[in-house]
């Protein structure tokens, strides 16, 4: 992680550790590129204002070195411009700061597996089993009606099991919606209380949670 | 330019000396050629006729010449023949070569100045007349000296003229551009503090009245701007600093209290709840931001307005169900624009945001969308909630406006939705409005133009 500002490092250091990656913390541009030039990383998180060296430069640098690790670049800038100028120069994906953690979770998920095909057709968690062909969803025994977009709500929940998912990761992937300026999240609120008054209400154990101001996950096991 | 530096009542005053010394010169060249000329012909004139006047008596006589003698010794003339003076009249002989040889003065012809500075003029016939020359002298100092005078008179009257003109002028051009000062100190002293205050205007009707006339509604633009300006950064203030100040003491708070899992998971919580709020508010800023400097991309395409609108109102049914209100449409087909899809989007989705917190629960929501006659596409929402008030139809665009002027955050928004809506639906090249509703309620209407 190429980061300069100290409490925002050592947040996502922490962060990340609990998640059990395992995370070198440079604070400047020559020391990150130093890193990342002599030794392998899965993943390299990439701040954009940096002192000395700009990300957007030691990002270059890199993809002219062959360096082929993947790059998920940190920045406050979110005009569109900028994204694709951070994607042309050859980063991976962007996150916006402030980012909701789950979010940049999701997002290293999702590059450190890529090009590994992982389209489950079933999904499960517990008794609750949803089929993504037939748009069945189950739980134990006793099958239960969603709407299109409860079912498509409860799939993406499914996928990210285990993992707390944001608004804005529910706005941007369940609902398309890019601008952040919307009044989508009541919205949401609203669809994730009905889709729990079908699948967990009627149910002993409760499987979809609300993690105050950051969103929600589906989970076995209370937090 | 070489005057380009020069104040305007310099170079006024510069303009008008110069053309009026031209002036000047041209007409007292003209009238001293002309009176000259006409003295000089007069005088000439009388000296041909009293020449011919001796001519003809000496014609007459017949080569006798004793007739002469009548004509007058106060006359200037004198006979030769074959070089040899004959006669003289005695005024003659007085004044004209007193003192040289008689018989050198026959070849005379033009003027001769006497010393005593008299000038005469002469004049000799062509041939002679019976072998008899005859030269006619006549006075001509006094009008030689008035032609002088005159020549005098208006070489010295031009620079006494002009110096009055530069005066003149400068106090003229002085006096036309005192407003000009005027304006200029006030302009001086204005500032962003004092916007309210406007230029002197001395005469409304005049070039310099109207130019101060638009400059003070320039300046009335200005003060509202800079008005809305302030209350913009102090509302953001405010609601930029509640969000922080929740966060501050709840965090402050929590740290006092119990150190437990479950107390720090709820002011963490708490904390991060007014997180989302502050980013929110910051995402609804940047747009607004964006839009004001221009840097948003618009994409326009021709789309079908009822599917847009369609696809909001289903996005948003929801919201309205958990009201029990009843949220009904009805759209126009084919009704087709081209806009931008994302920000027209947003528009039609902050508005009937709006509508349906606003409306009471149980209430109704309408949506439509139509063509109309002179070629425009509407987008209608209504709803049966409180309405607003006239007086706040345009007002309730405003950037953090809310209708009772509370800053409850208690309904939603922080009162920037329908500023954005706004902004979008402009983007557009479309308008947004509040209007009359038979009926309690609201209605805002979108108004594009239609492909």
């Amino acid at each position: 992680m190429i980061e300069d500002e100290p409490k925002v490092a050592q947040a996502i250091h922490k962060g990340l550790e609990s998640e059990n990656y395992q995370v070198t913390v440079a604070s400047t541009g020559e020391e990150g590129y130093f890193l990342a030039t002599t030794r392998a990383f899965d993943l390299i998180l990439l701040d954009l204002l940096l002192p000395g060296r700009s990300g957007l430069a030691i990002l270059a640098a890199l993809r002219k070195q062959k360096c082929q690790t993947p790059v998920l670049i940190l920045t406050a800038r979110d005009a569109v411009e900028d994204r694709v100028l951070g994607l042309d120069t050859g980063a991976d994906d962007y996150v916006v700061k402030p980012f909701a953690f789950s979010e940049l979770l999701a997002r290293i998920r999702a590059l450190t597996r890529r090009g590994r095909p992982e389209q489950a057709l079933i999904l499960r968690l517990s008794d609750l089993e949803i089929d993504c062909v037939t748009r069945k969803v189950r739980r134990g025994k006793q099958e239960i009606d969603l709407t299109a977009k409860e079912f498509e709500l409860l799939e993406y929940m499914l996928r990210h099991q285990g993992h707390i998912v944001s608004r804005e990761m529910l706005a941007r992937d369940v609902w398309k919606v890019t601008s952040r300026a919307t009044p989508l999240d009541n919205v949401i609120d609203v669809h994730i209380a009905r889709l729990r008054q079908k699948v967990d209400a009627p149910f002993k154990k409760k499987l979809l949670k609300t993690i105050r101001g950051v969103g929600f996950v589906l989970k076995e096991k209370d937090i | 330019m070489i005057l380009g530096n020069l104040s305007i009542r310099l170079r006024l005053t510069i303009w008008y000396t110069v053309v009026l010394m031209v002036i000047l010169c041209i007409l007292s060249l003209g009238t001293y050629f002309f009176i000259r000329n006409r003295l000089e012909s007069i005088e000439r004139g009388r000296l041909e006729s009293s020449y011919t006047t001796v001519e003809t008596v000496v014609r007459n006589s017949g080569g006798d010449i004793s007739d002469i003698y009548h004509l007058g010794q106060e006359s200037l003339f004198q006979l030769a023949r074959e070089g040899r003076v004959v006669y003289q009249t005695l005024a003659w002989q007085e004044k004209l070569w007193s003192g040289t040889p008689k018989d050198e003065r026959t070849d005379v012809s033009g003027s001769w100045q006497s010393p005593e500075d008299t000038l005469y003029w002469l004049k000799k016939g062509k041939e002679p007349v019976f072998g008899f020359e005859i030269i006619f002298a006549q006075d001509v100092t006094s009008t030689i000296e008035n032609i002088q005078g005159l020549a005098v008179i208006l070489m010295a009257g031009i620079p006494f003229a002009l110096i009055l003109a530069v005066l003149g002028g400068y106090f003229l051009a002085g006096r036309a551009l005192s407003p000009v000062k005027a304006i200029t100190r006030k302009a001086g002293e204005i500032n962003a503090e004092s916007l309210s205050e406007r230029l002197p205007v001395q005469n409304p009707g005049d070039e310099i009245g109207r130019l101060a006339s638009i400059f003070n509604d320039t300046l009335a633009r200005l003060d509202s701007s800079f008005k809305h300006l302030r209350r913009f950064t102090s509302d953001a203030s405010h609601e930029l600093r509640t969000p922080l100040t929740s966060i501050r003491s709840v965090g402050e708070v929590a740290l006092q209290g119990p150190m437990d899992r479950k107390s720090c998971q709820e002011a963490i919580g708490s904390m991060l709840e007014e997180t989302e709020r502050l980013t929110h508010l910051v995402d609804n800023l940047l747009t607004l931001a964006r839009g004001d400097a221009g840097k948003v991309n618009l994409a326009p395409h021709p789309l079908d307005l009822s599917v847009l609108v369609g696809e909001v109102v289903e996005e948003l049914r929801v919201l309205s169900e958990e009201k029990n209100q009843v949220l009904s449409t009805s759209f126009q087909s084919s009704v087709r624009v081209t806009a931008d899809n994302s920000t027209l989007r947003q528009a039609v989705s902050n508005v009937l945001h709006n509508a349906i917190v606003y409306t009471p629960k149980g209430g109704h929501v309408e949506v439509h969308t139509a063509k109309t006659e002179d070629g425009k596409a509407i987008i209608d929402i209504i709803d049966d909630g409180p309405g607003i008030p006239e007086s706040e139809r345009t007002k309730v665009f405003e950037r953090f406006y809310r209708v009772n002027g509370a800053r409850s955050r208690k309904e939603g928004g922080v009162g920037l939705g329908l500023a954005i809506a706004q902004w979008a639906v402009e983007a557009n090249a479309g308008a947004i409005a509040f209007l009359d509703r038979e009926g309690p309620g609201a209605l805002c209407r979108i108004t594009l133009p239609a492909d």
